[in-house]
């Protein structure tokens, strides 16, 4: 026995050596073989030109059936020897591929269509594609062009607005930063979490620091039955990118560059210093909140006090102090006439007149804003080289991106390698194996409350520079410090390594059979370190360290059988296994107070204050899957797919479960009753399917007990989560009703969607007794719906030879209703929530929160009906149970001043307390979408992108808490100094007064108000229910404004090259919208701040050789 | 060849159907699991230390106490708790949940010894005593704060959980004995192994505590007065006594001294955030203070005046010059101009590192406490003199003037 195997394993070696000579042959005579074996031939020619008119050289031609092919020449012409009866199949990336029947004719001019989201296209499905026009899933995806056009250093952020039921909530302006992605509502109560599964190349990892010039197409799996394959992390949508592979033809090298300038697009209305200074010794005088705050006129701790000269910190006197305002008396008397001079003359020092004593006083406007804020700039390099021939191909790119932020010290740095490359080994094997590497180098803000949120309304009349050159404090060591300070001092170094390294053989066993094996890793590797330098309000030298690992192997093995019966029964079908084994390790450290500054890792620490730690884990999914889809003539289309999926998170009995799913589509137009000859294309499609989520720790299966509860140095462990072994997986059905039909001649293309989304079993954290010793457990529990409409619409709104003008739109509408909650003796079960009065219904009844039937979101406020006007008129205000405790056990005609808010009383029983709030809105939009105008006229293209998103309202925190000055120390506004707020006595005014010493300390909270009620104010946090700072969230984004030109290809060619491409164009242009914030993209109920969307412009060349 | 293919292929997935269970089977590295705890004496230990420092977290809180006492009036920053503007209601009252957390955890301990081996049967025994006194104090302290509450003894196994009554204050105070009780009987060793930790005279001293309560507020009546003082009197047989210098007892440098009978660990970079952070003040909200440098304040923001001292409080200071509590408890920012910013405390300085860390121990009870309690009792008892005997050896080192009026009145000097 063994003697033969070896034979054969010989035999087979020779065999295999001989026909890889032979094939290498074959590929030297490549484009002859007609000749040689002379069959009757005729020699065609033509030119290739794209719709346009422009030549296309490097058209890859190619005898259907055969590998007798062609390319066109520089000029876009070809000749070549077919029989007269063959079929040419045209094709050039970026293209539709063309078919003509030659016919007996030798000239064949044929002109090639820019490939567009047109009916005639290939989806992705999971582990497969499918044409579009037997597709009966819905499935929305986004072309190259698309992608690279929106000017994302982030990919996933290309998506908004382009796809209807895909909501990309872009709240991070920070470059390279990631948009959360809400495919259909999510299917939880919190859906920002609800991120989709990405899967690049078939390889599942994060994909931020993709760059989006190596993306082919992004494609998003919407429905339960698109998504059921991929079943235990389906049920939040599936987003598949395919990376760039070589296109048959001749080699082409493209070289892009372009360049960014980014500008902050919409800045704070700050008043400015001196209306500061004036607005806040003003209300400090008034000591109306604080009976001490007239004290702080003088004492030097606030932005508005003097008594600067008395400063002793960093060498004492003036000059040092944190704030730059002095009555100039005393300076002179202080510090000499001398510097007085100096600061007026030379150094941009101001006057002003004290609104309290009269006396003279100086200062300085350091326009905070534009120290904080700057012009960040982008370089975008790119170089990629594609080829392919019938044999082999490849697509390698090599890209550097280096984008400054708009905020101080922010940048993000990307290195990006990609190498996609396929050999036929024989005719029937082909590998195919890629690795795709990404650098990024990025700091963000320090933090993003304290850096953005808190020190970007520092009062402007705060030192930046002490006279030695050092930036000053600001506030104080804490936050919010000035910014330059903070990048003066600290260190910071945030890197990710992401590597895939994937292999795959695709062996057609028999015709139509093929074995797919596949394996992958991805590596995650990221770096952190910290250091912060000496400095007088911090002496530590803190340093922390980390580094981890992320490692996810996976092993696919698939097996596909392509087959038609009596030529009208074609059958697809699919059955494979995956294993994807995920790793963790994480080791951080800690230490300081380092003797020196000059080392800023954790070897330089003082050994005791030293703390290390290091984490592993592991996470382990098995999986079975098949896929079975059948038509009839592409007129009936029927998908039947299940996968069993096996995941280590869950406990000895419950580790399975399975996800099915079935689709069916009606090709109406292929029907020979079919005559509605405006409707050329109408497919019906219905499906249902199931997909899960295992989103939970293995320390909810089995419990946990945690270190670090230590007592007198001895380490301590606590048991901090209660076990649940009963755990199952959580499962999202879902019901799919859609259409796709052209209209025209396919000029008007539309795909509608219904959806019917159920979550059960949800893994929730459920209350418990508060006696047991824990507040929740988690727990399958209850169930959510999402249901909704969406609508994609595609127009050629013109289309002649030389001018083409394409519309895409898109519209969707989700609602979330909470369906079944565990049984809490409440009615509808309410969690959370609150009790207020109904003016409608004459009583108070329970809103918010989470219950039965009822949407999720909601938010009400406290009703700010006017201003007091006097003291008098305030004297009757109800008794106000929502001031702070300074105020709290004051009478009620004691309680509020003129210039406080009229809040309301809608119960109408004279005290103001939480039952008083009214609904105000939804914190998120329910209804989005967006509109793509493309024109193209000889070799221009201009594009106009739109997106939109209604039905949300949002609390200006940030404006709450400027009035409210909530720190103390925050940057007015121009309310301040607009005739809409209170000052005097007698003002008839629709904002309260401005206080010195902050509204929520120990002030009215005119401003900044709060419930007790959970999920029932808005969700943000530094968010308030206050009516006066809630406005429509509605908006229209003007989002992008595009130009690109290709130069002329006889002018190109002259310079060598193929083609020559100019771009320009100006992105996040502005809203429409009634929001008076920063931005209208808030999804949670509020704005305190963030980092701002920047206003981008950008100009590009794109050069193909 | 199509069928050994096929063939493969199925025995592969065979196999890995087979192994898959297995393969899924992942145990957790960094992390404890219920199942994977409680195996030797080691874990009992490291549990209790989790449970003192959970009853540090509990205790280091004014919420309970002086918020709503007249001790405070709002500071320079605020915002006071509405526990201090007395407009508690059901909405906005804290939970008990912390509370039963750390009943949780004395009862799952209690719960798990029983299966543990011990070498030293001593060990197991100081468990047992310092967790039966602990769940003690934790339930005296629910007990004075809401009355009635659920009596709940056995750790909670699951989602499924009873729902218990509150039991009678009566009831819960027969437990809160039988604890102590129960706690004395097991201590191995009679004095002090460690003041940071339960002791059996700390356990007498929280039995006299109790014993007065409930002689005092539930109307126990002379048993329980009787019963107090001979606690008290274990307690004073421990090596107590009371410092000269009343700021020595607080100090952070001078820790689990002779005063001291029970007192709860903190240490910068363990626990160093006293609750004394509410009522310091951040430095640069009184950089306009002359004596700036003699306050005990922060760089980083994180003390917070959010109560200074009430007139009551500061006036019963202010009664006698000679009152050396005064300085020690409270200082004043005060301007070039003697303008007073702020009262800030002064007694739990803390320690200056790289800034201000409020480190000093949380003194449960000390010898002082017990010395008027007694005098209480004594009073109580109708043994007047006695008790001003008591009461004079705290006055005495005070610097205020002894009480030497009549022995009538003193009895009801003693009690106020």
């Amino acid at each position: 026995m063994k003697k033969t195997d070896g034979k054969k394993e010989r035999s087979f070696w020779q065999l295999y050596l001989r026909k890889a000579k032979l094939s290498m042959v074959g590929a030297i005579f490549l484009i002859v073989p007609a000749i040689v074996f002379g069959q009757q031939t005729i020699t065609v020619t033509g030119s290739v030109t794209e719709s346009t008119g422009e030549v296309l050289p490097g058209v890859n031609i190619v005898v259907k059936g055969t590998t007798n092919g062609t390319v066109s020449d520089v000029d876009g012409n070809y000749t070549m020897s077919v029989s007269p009866d063959a079929v040419l199949v045209f094709s050039f990336i970026g293209y539709e591929n063309q078919e003509i029947s030659v016919d007996g004719r030798t000239k064949l001019d044929v002109f090639l269509k820019l490939s567009s989201v047109g009916i005639e296209e290939v989806v992705a499905i999971g582990y497969g594609t499918q044409s579009r026009a037997l597709v009966t899933s819905s499935v929305s995806k986004i072309e190259a062009d698309e992608i690279r056009m929106s000017n994302q250093v982030n990919p996933i952020n290309a998506l908004q607005g382009k796809a209807a039921g895909v909501d990309v909530r872009v709240t991070n302006g920070m470059p390279g930063a990631s948009a959360k992605v809400v495919i259909r509502g999510g299917t939880s109560t919190s859906p920002d979490s609800d991120g989709p599964l990405y899967i690049v190349d078939g390889v599942i990892r994060p994909i931020n620091d993709l760059n989006a010039e190596d993306i082919e197409t992004l494609q998003v799996l919407k429905d339960a039955a698109s998504t059921a394959i991929y079943g235990a992390r389906g049920a939040n949508g599936i987003v598949i990118i395919t990376t760039k592979s070589g296109k048959s033809g001749k080699g082409q090298i493209n070289f892009k560059y372009s360049t960014q300038v980014e500008t902050i697009a919409k800045s704070y209305p700050f008043s400015s210093a001196e209306d500061y200074i004036w607005a806040s010794r003003k209300a400090a005088a008034l000591g109306l909140d604080d009976v001490n705050s007239a004290k702080r006129l003088s004492d030097g701790a606030y932005p508005y006090s003097t008594n600067n000269i008395s400063n002793n910190q960093h060498g004492g006197g003036f000059m040092n102090a944190k704030h730059t305002l002095e009555f100039i008396d005393d300076l002179i008397n202080a510090e000499g006439p001398g510097l007085v001079s100096d600061l007026l003359d030379n150094q941009g020092y101001q006057t002003m007149i004290d609104p309290v004593t009269g006396k003279k006083m100086l200062f300085k406007d350091n326009n905070y804003d534009e120290v904080m804020f700057q012009t960040g700039i982008s370089n975008n390099y790119d170089i990629n080289f594609s080829a392919g021939n019938e044999k082999a191909s490849i697509y390698t790119g090599l890209g550097y991106a280096d984008q400054e932020g708009i905020v101080k010290g922010t940048f993000y740095e990307r290195l990006s390698f990609l190498i996609n490359t396929t050999y036929n080994v024989k005719d029937n094997v082909q590998v195919e194996a890629g690795v795709n590497y990404q650098y990024a180098n990025y700091n963000d803000p320090a933090s993003y409350n304290g850096t953005l949120n808190r020190s970007s309304r520092l009062p402007h009349s705060v030192r930046m520079y002490y006279p030695d050159g050092t930036p000053a404090i600001g506030e104080g060591g804490g936050s919010p410090r000035n910014i330059l300070h903070e990048l003066y001092y600290e260190d910071y170094e945030q890197k990710r390594y992401r590597s895939t390294f994937r292999i795959g053989l695709d062996w057609e066993i028999t015709k139509g059979l093929h074995f797919k094996p596949s394996g992958s890793l991805f590596n995650d590797e990221q770096v952190y370190n910290y250091f912060e330098s000496y400095h007088e309000f911090d002496k530590n030298r803190n340093m922390s360290s980390s580094h981890s690992l992320g490692r996810r192997y996976m092993g696919d093995a698939i097996l596909t059988l392509d087959k038609t019966f009596n030529k009208n029964h074609s059958i697809n079908a699919m059955g494979g296994a995956n294993l994807t084994d995920y790793h963790y390790f994480i080791l951080s450290g800690s230490g300081k107070n380092a003797p020196t500054d000059y080392i800023p890792t954790l070897n330089a620490s003082s050994t005791e204050d030293e703390r290390v730690s290091s984490t592993i884990s592991d996470d382990r999914l098995v999986s079975f899957f098949g896929r079975v889809n059948y038509d009839y003539k592409k007129k009936y289309l029927l998908g039947i797919s299940g996968r069993i999926d096996g995941s280590s998170k869950f406990s000895e009995t419950n580790k399975w479960g399975f996800f099915p799913a079935i689709t069916t589509g009606w090709n109406v137009h292929s029907e020979d009753f079919w005559n509605v000859a405006s409707i050329n294309k109408l497919k019906l499609r219905a499906s249902w399917g199931q997909s899960g989520n295992n989103v939970l720790s293995i320390s909810d299966t089995q419990g946990a007990y945690s270190s670090g509860y230590n007592y007198t140095w001895i380490p301590g462990i606590l048991n901090t989560t209660l076990a649940n072994n009963s755990l199952v997986w959580e499962t999202t059905s879902s019901t799919d009703i859609g259409f796709d039909a052209s209209f025209l001649n396919d000029r008007i293309s539309l795909y509608g969607d219904f959806y019917n989304k159920i979550t059960k079993d949800r893994l929730v954290s459920i209350p418990l007794p508060r006696e047991s010793g824990f507040n929740t457990i988690r727990a399958n529990y209850g169930s959510v719906r999402n249901r909704g409409v969406e609508f994609e619409l595609g127009v050629q709104a013109i289309k002649t030879k030389e001018l083409t003008w394409d519309i895409a739109a898109n519209f969707s509408f989700n609602r979330l209703v909470v369906v079944d909650l565990p049984d809490n003796g409440n009615e509808k079960n309410r969690i959370n929530g609150g009790l207020i009065y109904d003016k409608e219904l004459g009583d108070y009844k329970m809103v918010g929160g989470l219950a039965e039937g009822e949407r999720l979101g909601g938010i009400w406020a406290f009703n700010m009906i006017g201003v007091y006007a006097t003291d008098e008129d305030a004297a009757q205000a109800p008794y106000d149970t929502k001031v702070s405790g300074y105020w709290l056990n004051k009478p009620a005609g004691e309680q509020k001043v003129g210039g406080d808010a009229i809040w309301e009383d809608v119960d109408g029983n004279d005290i103001i307390d939480d039952r008083d709030m009214v609904f105000m809105g939804w914190g998120a939009p329910d209804k989005i979408g967006g509109i793509t105008n493309t024109v193209n006229w000889k070799g221009f293209s201009f594009r106009f992108v739109m997106d939109y998103a209604l039905g949300h309202v949002i609390s200006n925190g940030w404006r709450a808490r400027a009035n409210g000055n909530a720190r103390n120390r925050v940057m007015t506004l121009t309310d301040v100094i607009s005739d809409d707020m209170w000052w005097e006595q007698g003002d008839q005014a629709t904002i309260p007064r401005y206080s010195a010493a902050s509204d929520w300390d120990n002030g009215k909270r005119n401003h900044v108000r709060s419930t007790i009620y959970s999920g029932v104010g808005p969700a943000a946090s530094y968010s308030y229910p206050n009516s006066l700072y809630i406005s429509k969230g509605d908006y229209l984004a003007f989002r992008e404004l595009s130009f690109s030109y290709s130069i002329p290809s006889q002018i190109a060619k002259k310079m060598k090259m193929s083609n020559i491409l100019l771009t320009a164009g100006a992105y996040n242009i502005g809203y429409l919208t009634a929001y008076d914030g920063l931005t209208p993209e808030n999804y949670d109920g509020g704005e305190r701040g963030d980092y701002p969307r920047p206003r981008q412009f950008k100009f590009g060349v794109s050069l193909t050789f | 060849m199509k069928k050994y293919i096929l063939y493969s292929l199925f025995s592969a997935l065979m196999f890995l159907n087979f192994g898959c269970d297995e393969y899924l089977d992942v145990k957790p590295i960094s992390s404890i699991t219920s199942s994977s705890f409680w195996n030797e004496p080691g874990d009992c230990e490291a549990y209790l230390v989790g449970i003192y420092s959970a009853i540090r977290t509990r205790t280091n809180t004014i919420l309970y106490g002086e918020d709503r006492g007249d001790s405070f009036e709002p500071g320079q920053i605020g915002p006071v708790s509405e526990a201090w503007a007395q407009s508690l209601s059901a909405a906005n009252a804290p939970s008990w949940s912390g509370f039963y957390n750390t009943i949780y955890h004395i009862n799952r301990l209690i719960y798990e010894i029983d299966n543990i081996e011990f070498s030293n049967e001593a060990d197991r025994n100081r468990i047992l005593a310092e967790s039966h006194a602990l769940r003690a104090m934790v339930y005296f302290q629910m007990a004075k704060i809401w009355g009635d509450v659920p009596l709940v003894t056995e750790p909670t196994q699951n989602a499924d959980v009873e729902l218990v009554a509150r039991a009678d204050v009566n009831e819960v105070f027969n437990f809160i004995n039988g604890e102590i009780t129960t706690a004395l009987s097991f201590f191995p060793e009679e004095g002090y192994v460690d003041k940071n930790r339960m002791s059996k005279p700390a356990a007498y001293a929280l039995q006299a505590d109790v014993k007065m309560w409930t002689g005092k507020v539930l109307g126990g009546g002379q048993s329980d007065f009787d019963a107090a003082l001979s606690a008290i009197a274990i307690v004073e047989q421990s090596g107590l006594s009371l410092l000269p210098d009343f700021g020595d007892i607080f100090s952070a440098d001078n820790k689990k001294n002779d005063e001291i009978i029970f007192s709860l660990f903190f240490e910068y970079q363990e626990k160093d955030n006293l609750y004394a952070d509410r009522l310091s003040s951040w430095g640069i909200n009184v950089t306009g203070a002359a004596n700036y440098e003699d306050l005990p304040v922060t760089v980083r923001n994180s003390a917070r005046h959010v109560y200074g001292p009430s007139p009551e409080l500061k006036n019963a200071f202010n009664e006698y010059a000679s009152d050396v509590r005064k300085n020690v408890s409270m200082i004043d920012a005060v301007m070039a101009n003697g303008e007073v910013l702020l009262t800030s405390q002064n007694k739990f300085r803390g320690t200056v590192y790289d800034d201000r860390y409020f480190d000093n121990d949380l003194i449960v009870y000390r010898y002082a406490d017990i010395i008027l309690l007694k005098a209480e009792a004594l009073a109580a008892t109708n043994m007047v003199n006695e008790a001003i005997n008591e009461l004079n050896k705290v006055k005495q080192r005070a610097g205020v003037p002894v009480y030497s009026g009549s022995p009538k009145n003193g009895k009801r000097v003693v009690i106020l």
